[in-house]
């Protein structure tokens, strides 16, 4: 891991240069990020991002079988307003 | 049985389902792939049976990959999706009616009863230009494990 030390208003650039992290303030143990990178690039925190990796992780593993079963719970007639 | 070749079925192979012939016009592109799967950005969608509002979305490029994903809107009619900039951006968003709404649906093994959907990270496709993607949904407070069957 590349470790930088940068001072508060000083920034970083990743690839080419259209992606920026920059430091905006440091308030005790926060720190505040500036990011500016292309519009479609979309940017999450990093444990969020974590969390919906694990769960489609544990997604993937689902049968046909499994299906079959669910299918019968969800179409139970459970129909309630 | 004539053919007329002007659109050609592509052979697609599953683990799941084994050879299943796609109508090209049916494919969708996940630009960024799913989230964890970034290699895999083309897939179909495959209904679970005629009477089940379950979904697989399969990948064209792993035979073995494939999410079960539903209709949020019909356990959560209140389901509100909120689209970044950049997601909208991605996927080329013109008209918002054009959005199509999938959400995962996790079935741990032997405990269907058990299953949940992940109302935090919808798959979102857009119909006009069929690209997708599994967006993150940053600032709200959707369950990651909705549970879908009544305790």
């Amino acid at each position: 891991m590349l470790i930088l030390t940068r001072k508060i208003g000083e920034a970083i650039t990743i690839g080419d240069g259209s992606i920026k992290v920059s430091v905006v303030e440091v308030k005790g143990r926060q720190v505040r990020l500036g990011i500016t990178a292309p519009a479609d690039t979309p940017i999450h925190r990093e444990e969020i991002f974590r969390k919906i990796k694990e769960s489609n992780e544990m997604a993937v593993s689902a049968s046909a079988a499994d299906l079959d079963k669910v299918t019968g719970l969800l179409g139970g007639g459970s129909d309630h307003d | 049985m004539t053919d007329t070749g002007s659109t050609s079925l592509i052979k697609v192979e599953t683990t799941r389902f084994g050879q299943v012939e796609v109508d090209p016009g049916q494919v969708v592109t996940l630009p960024q792939g799913m989230v964890g799967f970034p290699l895999q950005t083309k897939y179909i969608f495959i209904q679970h049976r005629d009477d089940s509002p379950l979904h697989w979305l399969q990948s064209l490029e792993r035979p073995d990959l494939a999410f079960v994903v539903v209709n949020p809107l019909i356990f959560d009619q209140q389901y509100q999706l909120s689209l970044g900039s950049a997601e909208s951006k991605l996927l080329q968003v013109e008209d918002p009616n054009q959005v199509q709404v999938w959400v995962v649906v996790t079935i741990p093994p032997g405990h269907p009863e058990k299953m949940t959907a992940n109302l935090r990270a919808p798959v979102v496709i857009n119909l006009a230009t069929r690209l997708g993607a599994q967006v993150i949904m940053e600032n709200s407070e959707m369950p990651l494990r909705k549970p879908l069957v009544n305790q």
